[in-house]
């Protein structure tokens, strides 16, 4: 077994001795990066301002939720207003709460209606807009809801930094607003903005999670499909990145905030109707007036909903807190980006793009050596000596994952290293988080030494490796954006440069979601590696 | 004692590209008992490197099986290859790294290590004189230096059973010198058994305890040198090189019914040395006879009687290449 180990420490120690390979591997890719670093980004007093107040156009179409139409009480008198829940020891409808907030509802909400709006959220917090809401306060003091705390921040005792992200992203986005999708895109492929921010009609409806309402026997209707693009310029793939990751990031705390809310309002609107229909109420006239309920029927309703305590409440607490906890986990990201310098965040990208775009290579001429060491008759004296073919295969396999992983870390920590030179002060761009980098690294070497593996196994002479290798390197280079522009994700995505790439980002972002990422190269990466080496079995002879 | 080699009806067939089948290999037999020198002499193409890649576990034989000291190449290869050092044709070593870190990397492959690998590596580089360039790449090596490392890596782990195809092919006499002294040394002083294989008499002459003769992947010859050698008689040869003109194909046996005590006249055409080269070895006639010294006169004067311009003359003594040409008509080549 050790000698696997000492087969794959030879390719290691074979190729650090080699000038050339260290020529293409490492320096290349460092002065490349570089050289574009620069180009790209520049450097000087101007470098740090370029990614501060970029042109951003905003399309809200977003029509809203209707809360009370989805939970099917529509036909019936009975409003959401007649929902009371005991907050902090005073009863308070729905409504009311509701009410004093419109910066989460329609302008018009009456007692009848309460039309969330997630689509104004995301516009407001993109604008850093104050909404003014009826009692004409203003916005950070209109999403300080006395009323409703948020668990999360007081428990994290960071009540004080509420607000902390209203003054960010203004700095970050100059937003611009228009009606029609159409011509915000236009107006970025003119170049008058760096990215179109498109919110569809059905982005709240999507939002919000789908409720069953028990009696009722229906279910949420769906509606008009909810997407948010992102249109970016083709000509500032960096700034329409930041506004990307930006909206993604808020995106995901809504999506979050909106799961605990839509079980909130489920428990809360199951446990009245099953009180209405055990006492037999007809729903289609329902009036609470008008009815002639017992005493101790109406005790056993309200007593039911009083007893619903406050903290039921408290998502939508969080989700109208722009400060808590939620929003605040997206924070640090937004604060990196601004004191990164513009060639630091470059460096991020296209050292990303490099490293694993060069990954590629050396996966797969890091295989094709085989017929080299087949021509020196080493890989023959190998047969000879007293050691398994299948160690022989797995020091070669294994050898060559090590020489892979080894270049993308040299070459990330060159290119993190340049970086705080050019800024002056250590700056890491990939993040800190050792374990996190290791692992992405180790995702991006399988894969591309798996690739490796494959090409080699598959075609017949070195020659054709030398012709196909780069060919199939470019092209998932070109998908995946290694080459400065990015293709839209859902073609990016058959490249696993994108997820490399997307891997590598997030690193630098402080962002947590490496999971998909890392998660899709280690399983494209197994299935090459093992078919593979099924196939490169037969290299192994002579 | 049982011997050290021993093969039974090896064959091996390889398929050319395009589709034809090449025997390079047909059938061989034969042992080597434990301590001897047994050289392959066979011409280029004869299928030495093919045999001797069956018998170290390089190539799967398409029949038959060999074993080494006992164990069956085919069936227990890991046992046979403890047993064996392989020392092959190609300069088989990494070029970037250096001298001890090729011997330290195949120590390994054969199981060494810790002190004893460092023990060894120190002993092998001392033996082949290297010591003061161990740690210079192998690229950097001249090409007789080169070669003595690629033994080397054979001997780390001392096995007991040596192999060696053509060790001194491209190298200057002195290196070649040195390295069939190596090779009686390893008979000698450490009790190895050696197989060697050539295409140069000279070599399997000095070197050999016994002889195979290989041509067309068949061993046509084996035994001791003398016992070969008797085979083709008592008879001296007498080699004389002609110049371009061709010889008609009745010519020789005209020419040895004119001189009493000839037995046997070999043409051997002119031939070039390699494809497109300008230089060629001269046509050549080759006569076998009783008591050379007196044929030779009568024969120049034939010769010359014929108008053939005569350009060099060699009586020998019967040697390993007489036997070669006795059984196949053909000269083993440089
Ligand atoms: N891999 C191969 N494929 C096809 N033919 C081969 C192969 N290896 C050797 N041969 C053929 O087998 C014959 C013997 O070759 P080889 O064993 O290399 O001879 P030698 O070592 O005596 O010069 C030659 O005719 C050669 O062309
Ligand atoms: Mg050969």
């Amino acid at each position: 077994m050790k000698k696997i180990w000492h087969i794959a420490a030879k390719e290691l120690q074979i190729v650090l001795r080699d000038r050339n390979l260290v020529l293409i591997m490492f320096l290349t890719p460092i002065v490349l990066a570089t050289i574009m670093g620069f180009a790209f980004g520049g450097v000087g007093d101007s470098a740090s301002s370029s990614f501060q107040h970029m042109p951003v156009v905003l399309v809200n179409l977003d029509t809203g939720f209707d809360l009370q139409q989805q939970i099917g009480v529509t036909e019936t008198n009975l409003s959401l207003n007649d929902l009371t829940f005991n907050v902090d020891g005073a009863p308070t409808s729905v409504g009311e709460l509701l009410q004093a907030n419109t910066d989460i509802t329609d302008t018009a909400l009456n007692a009848d209606s309460a039309n969330f709006n997630f689509g104004n959220q995301l516009a407001s917090i993109l604008a850093a807009t104050p909404l003014t809401d009826s009692n004409g306060l203003t916005s950070t003091t209109a999403f300080n809801l006395d009323e409703l705390t948020c668990p999360l921040l007081t428990e994290n005792g960071q009540e004080n930094q509420q607000f902390a992200f209203a003054g960010t992203l203004d700095d970050l986005f100059d937003v611009d607003e228009m009606a029609s999708a159409e011509a915000a895109r236009a107006a970025v492929d003119r170049g008058d903005y760096v990215a179109a921010v498109i919110i569809a009609p059905g982005f709240s409806n999507q939002m919000m999670p789908t409720f069953s309402v028990a009696g009722d026997g229906g279910e949420t209707t769906s509606g008009p499909a909810g997407e948010i693009e992102v249109y970016g310029s083709s000509g500032s793939p960096i700034s329409a990145l930041i506004v990307r990751s930006v909206v993604e990031g808020v995106v995901n705390q809504f999506t979050r905030i909106s799961v605990a809310l839509g079980a909130t309002v489920d428990s809360a609107v199951n446990i009245l109707l099953r009180n209405v229909s055990l006492a037999n109420f007809d729903l289609t006239n329902f009036n609470l007036a008008d009815l002639n309920i017992s005493t101790q029927t109406l005790n056993t309703i309200t007593g039911t909903l009083q007893t619903l305590d406050s903290s039921v409440l408290d998502p939508l607490g969080c989700l109208l807190t722009p400060g808590a906890s939620n929003l605040h986990v997206n924070q640090q990201p937004l604060d990196q980006t601004q004191t990164l310098d513009a060639f630091s965040y470059i460096m991020i990208v296209l050292g990303s793009a490099q490293a694993v775009f060069f990954a590629l290579f050396t996966g797969i001429f890091g295989m094709n050596s085989i017929y080299e060491e087949k021509r020196q008759w080493t890989l023959q004296r190998l047969i000879a000596s007293p050691t398994p073919p299948r160690y022989l295969l797995l020091g070669k396999l294994i050898g060559n994952l090590l020489v892979v992983a080894f270049q993308i870390s040299v070459l990330l920590l060159a290119f993190t290293v340049i970086a705080s030179l050019v800024r002056g002060a250590p700056t890491f761009i990939y993040g800190r988080n050792i374990p996190a980098f290791l692992l992405v690294v180790f995702a991006i070497a399988l894969f591309s030494s798996g690739l490796g593996v494959l090409v080699v196994g598959l075609f017949k002479t070195p020659e054709q490796v030398q012709f196909f290798g780069p060919m199939i390197s470019a092209t998932l280079g070109a998908l995946g954006g290694s080459f400065g522009f990015r293709l839209p994700p859902a073609v990016g995505r058959i490249s696993p440069i994108y997820w490399g790439v997307s891997a590598l980002e997030k690193l630098g972002a402080g962002e947590s979601g490496l999971a998909l990422d890392v998660g899709v190269l280690l399983a494209i990466g197994v299935v090459l590696f093992v078919v593979g080496a099924i196939l490169f079995r037969r290299r192994m002879t002579i | 004692m049982p011997p050290m080699v021993q093969t039974q009806k090896l064959c091996k067939s390889f398929r050319r590209s395009d589709g034809s089948m090449v025997d390079a290999v047909k059938g061989v037999t034969f042992d080597i008992e434990k301590g001897e020198i047994f050289s392959l002499l066979g011409p280029n193409g004869a299928g030495k490197t093919t045999l001797i890649s069956m018998i170290s576990g390089l190539l799967a034989p398409t029949e038959g099986d060999a074993t080494i000291g006992g164990f069956s190449i085919t069936q227990q290869p890991i046992e046979a290859k403890k047993l064996m050092g392989f020392i092959p044709q190609e300069i088989a070593l990494y070029p970037e790294l250096s001298a001890r870190q090729n011997l330290l990397f195949f120590g390994r492959m054969y199981g060494l290590g810790g002190k004893e690998l460092n023990r060894r590596v120190d002993e092998v580089l001392a033996f082949i004189d290297l010591a003061d360039r161990q740690k210079d790449r192998i690229d950097t090596f001249s090409g007789g230096m080169k070669r003595r490392v690629n033994i080397a890596v054979g001997l780390l782990h001392r096995p007991q059973l040596i192999y060696m195809d053509e060790p001194t092919v491209g190298i200057d006499p002195q290196n070649r010198r040195r390295i069939l002294d190596t090779v009686k040394q390893l008979r000698d002083q450490f009790q190895m058994t050696v197989l060697y294989t050539t295409h140069l008499m000279e070599e399997a002459q000095e070197l050999s305890d016994r002889v195979g003769i290989i041509d067309h992947g068949e061993i046509i010859a084996l035994g001791e040198q003398g016992e070969l050698t008797q085979q083709v008689g008592e008879e001296d040869r007498i080699e004389i090189g002609l110049g371009n003109r061709a010889v008609p194909a009745t010519y020789p046996a005209e020419l040895q019914a004119q001189i009493p005590g000839v037995t046997r006249i070999l043409y051997t055409p002119a031939e070039q040395l390699a494809e497109g080269s300008s230089q060629s070895t001269p046509a050549r006639l080759t006569a076998f006879a009783k008591r050379g010294r007196t044929a030779l006169p009568q024969l120049i004067q034939v010769l010359n009687k014929d108008g053939y311009e005569i350009q060099s003359v060699e009586v020998r003594e019967p040697d390993l290449e007489a036997v070669f040409l006795a059984l196949t008509g053909r000269a083993l080549r440089d």
